[in-house]
């Protein structure tokens, strides 16, 4: 009796498998087209740019306008964490503690 | 996705300056150095969320609408919860709304024209002074007008806690954040079973006092030692009692414990703790929090919590 509830199980959860989520007596996928043309005036919705191949200079280059960063001087500016000049390599010698904030 | 190869005993090493502390990470040299930009990047993501002394970071922005609800994260509600806890044990001897007071003192101010507060003074700012009045409804959180909030006895310690949960995600068991000396975090394996911390004399530069050998925890001290001002050719010290207003008489504490968020407020708020109360005080917080320690008072007596001389070494 357990295997025949088993087997009944488990077929139940293949035809879920199957046959679920459909959205009615005539499921199946549709093969019918979508009525929205997704890529209809495309060029109104989005940027595109079109980038060019330099063979020469073996590296592609974007004719259009458009933003890209630029590393600018600002002068001295206050960071939050500067980085120590190097990284060091240091042994598991002792720490020192100090009570100061 | 750090991991080069298992190598033992040699660490990379890399310090920065953040929180007014020099910060040391060290992690084994089988890890990336890379790993220590994004250990630094969670230090750094803490101080501008969170430190009262950046603008527009939650604390800033509840201290500027005193007065006011301000809505706030999960993390900022976490914080006040278990500051209050530990404000709450210690009956307001430790309490971050003791902004007025260190501005009083000039702790935040030129040295020119300091002088000592007058007692009119000092009970004005005192009445400033209770954590109570800060209230914390669902994600918000309100102080009163004239209150001013302080990150500088946790922040810190919270952001090495960060940076260990990272660490352990990462998969490293040895590793040590060493953050102005007054938090020590460690994590231990079995190839490197504890770290050697060395505590110095808060009177006498460079004294050894003695070493700990500790293990999986943090190691929080709260001294008078650096940190002071001068009036009238007398120093006194950054850690003030939020009660009486006055410099904090002990000369230093240190905890051991399981995490450096709770050793700095608790190593705070012991510095106003007269050493004949550790004693009993110390096994309440070994039962609560799970720490020992030691203070050192304005005698110069040490008082150890029974089971801390178990980590001592004289080296």
């Amino acid at each position: 009796m357990e295997v025949v509830k088993k087997i009944v199980l488990y077929l139940f959860g293949l035809f879920i498998l199957l046959f679920g989520n459909r959205k009615g007596p005539e499921s199946g996928v549709s093969t019918q087209e979508p009525n929205v043309d997704l890529n209809k005036d495309i060029e109104k919705r989005f940027h595109v740019h079109t980038l060019l191949y330099n063979t020469i200079q073996d590296r592609l280059t974007n004719p259009a306008v458009h933003f890209r960063t630029e590393r600018i001087d600002v002068g001295a500016v206050e960071k939050t964490s500067s980085p120590s000049k190097k990284t060091q390599t240091e042994t598991a010698k002792p720490e020192d503690a100090s009570g100061t904030k | 996705m750090h991991r080069e190869q298992n190598k033992s005993q040699q660490y990379h090493a890399q310090v920065r300056f953040l929180f007014h502390a020099t910060v040391k990470i060290k992690i084994p040299v089988a890890y990336s150095i890379l790993l220590l930009d994004d250990l630094f990047s969670i230090m750094e993501s803490v101080d501008y969320q969170y430190n009262s002394y950046r603008k527009d970071s939650y604390f800033d922005l509840i201290n500027r609408s005193a007065g006011s609800f301000v809505e706030v994260d999960d993390v900022t509600i976490f914080l006040f919860k278990k500051i209050k806890e530990v404000a709450s044990f210690f009956d307001g001897l430790y309490d971050i709304s003791i902004m007025p007071l260190l501005r009083l003192w000039g702790f935040y101010q030129s040295g020119e024209n300091r002088r000592l507060p007058s007692e009119e003074e000092l009970q004005a700012a005192l009445q400033k002074i209770d954590f109570r009045k800060i209230e914390l409804e669902g994600n918000k959180v309100r102080i009163q007008k004239g209150q001013e909030l302080t990150t500088g006895s946790f922040l810190k310690a919270f952001a090495v806690d960060r940076v260990v949960k990272e660490l352990k995600r990462a998969g490293v068991s040895d590793a040590l954040i060493n953050a102005g000396g007054s938090t020590i975090r460690y994590l231990n394996d079995e190839s490197h079973p504890f770290w050697d911390i060395r505590v110095y004399d808060p009177d006498v530069r460079e004294q050894l006092l003695f070493g700990l050998k500790l293990s999986n925890g943090c190691f929080s001290t709260s001294a008078q030692k650096e940190t002071r001002i001068v009036i009238d050719g007398k120093e006194y010290g950054h850690i003030l009692n939020p009660k009486t207003g006055f410099p904090a008489a002990n000369k230093q504490v240190g905890i051991v414990g399981k995490n450096a968020f709770e050793g700095d407020m608790l190593s705070t708020a012991l510095m106003n703790v007269p050493s004949e109360q550790w004693k009993p005080l110390l096994k309440q917080l070994d039962e609560r929090w799970g720490v020992s320690g030691f203070v050192i008072d304005e005698n110069r007596k040490i008082t150890f919590s029974d089971n801390f001389n178990e980590n001592m070494t004289t080296e």
